[in-house]
């Protein structure tokens, strides 16, 4: 296997994003349409059913700088979420408590990242854990 | 590492030995399915004058599937969108196997000289051609002269 460019790697995790071709309990896409780069990225997380996130919209930042997809991407929660993984303060997932950003592979994308966030919400030691008002952000 | 297939060792070594005028294709060092590519506007087209940087990848199951392709350059031209892509037919539906990088940076140069607003990429832009190409063409060329001639 060759391994494909950043920048190529990213435009098929765009159109995957744009075409809806992942699954529906998360969505992707640019920040901004005419970024080149293809740097900051949105992400939305449809909070998994049978636990405290059931109905709720999780919004996400994911900046995937120059050094993408060799390392993982810097993922924040914009919505407020009361998660193991995550810095309560600024809503940052710390890559040492979140499997997926410390064990990270090439392979991985920004599809990986959100689905993985999402078992981890629906997980039995986070499912009822309290959370903050729902639509706050941080 | 997997060895580069003679097929795309052979094209590089022929793009290095026999450049197509206008056009430079360098393959990336630690990559070298990855490559640099540069394309002069056509002459008597709005882009003339303008060097135009792409990036080109020969995914694995090449050439039995196009290279993908892309403008790093800001371009004005209705088949070509804000992030670069390209709508041209032979990097989708008409690629063949018969075909090569060369041939498919002619195109995509070609392209630049016959921009086809019926079957665009950037909406915005096909409209614009159409109901006022005399502005089209015009926004074309000072976008050429705005992104297009920086020193290098």
């Amino acid at each position: 296997m060759s391994k494909i460019p950043r920048n190529f790697k990213l435009l098929e995790e765009l159109e995957r994003g744009e075409k809806a071709l992942s699954a529906d309990s998360i969505s992707y896409g640019l920040i901004n349409q005419d970024d080149i780069t293809m740097t900051d990225w949105n992400g939305t997380i449809l909070g998994p059913p049978h636990s405290v996130h059931e109905n709720r919209i999780y919004s996400l930042s994911i900046t995937c700088d120059a050094s993408y997809p060799e390392h993982p991407p810097i993922v924040k929660f914009v919505s407020k979420i009361s998660l193991p993984c995550v810095n309560p303060e600024d809503g940052s997932v710390m890559i040492e408590r979140f499997s997926t950003l410390a064990n990270w592979k090439r392979s991985y994308g920004i599809e990986t990242v959100l689905l993985e966030l999402r078992k981890e919400m629906a997980s039995p030691a986070n499912k009822r854990l309290a959370q903050p008002a729902e639509g706050t952000t941080y | 590492m997997s060895s580069l297939p003679k097929r795309i060792i052979k094209e590089t070594e022929r793009l290095v030995s026999d450049p197509v005028p206008g056009i430079s294709a360098i393959p990336h060092d630690d990559n070298l399915r990855y490559f640099d590519v540069a394309i002069q506007g056509p002459s008597g087209s709005p882009y003339e004058d303008g060097t135009f940087k792409l990036e080109l990848y020969l995914p694995d199951d090449y050439p039995m599937c196009a290279p993908k392709v892309r403008f790093l350059t800001k371009i004005y031209h209705p088949n070509i969108d804000k992030l670069g892509r390209i709508c041209l037919d032979v990097l989708k539906n008409n690629w063949s196997p018969a075909l090569q990088i060369r041939t498919i940076l002619l195109s995509i140069q070609a392209l630049l000289g016959a921009p086809n607003p019926d079957d665009p990429l950037a909406n915005e832009v096909a409209e614009e051609w159409k109901s006022n190409e005399a502005l089209a063409i015009a926004t074309a060329k000072s976008w050429t002269e705005q992104f297009a001639k920086e020193g290098d």
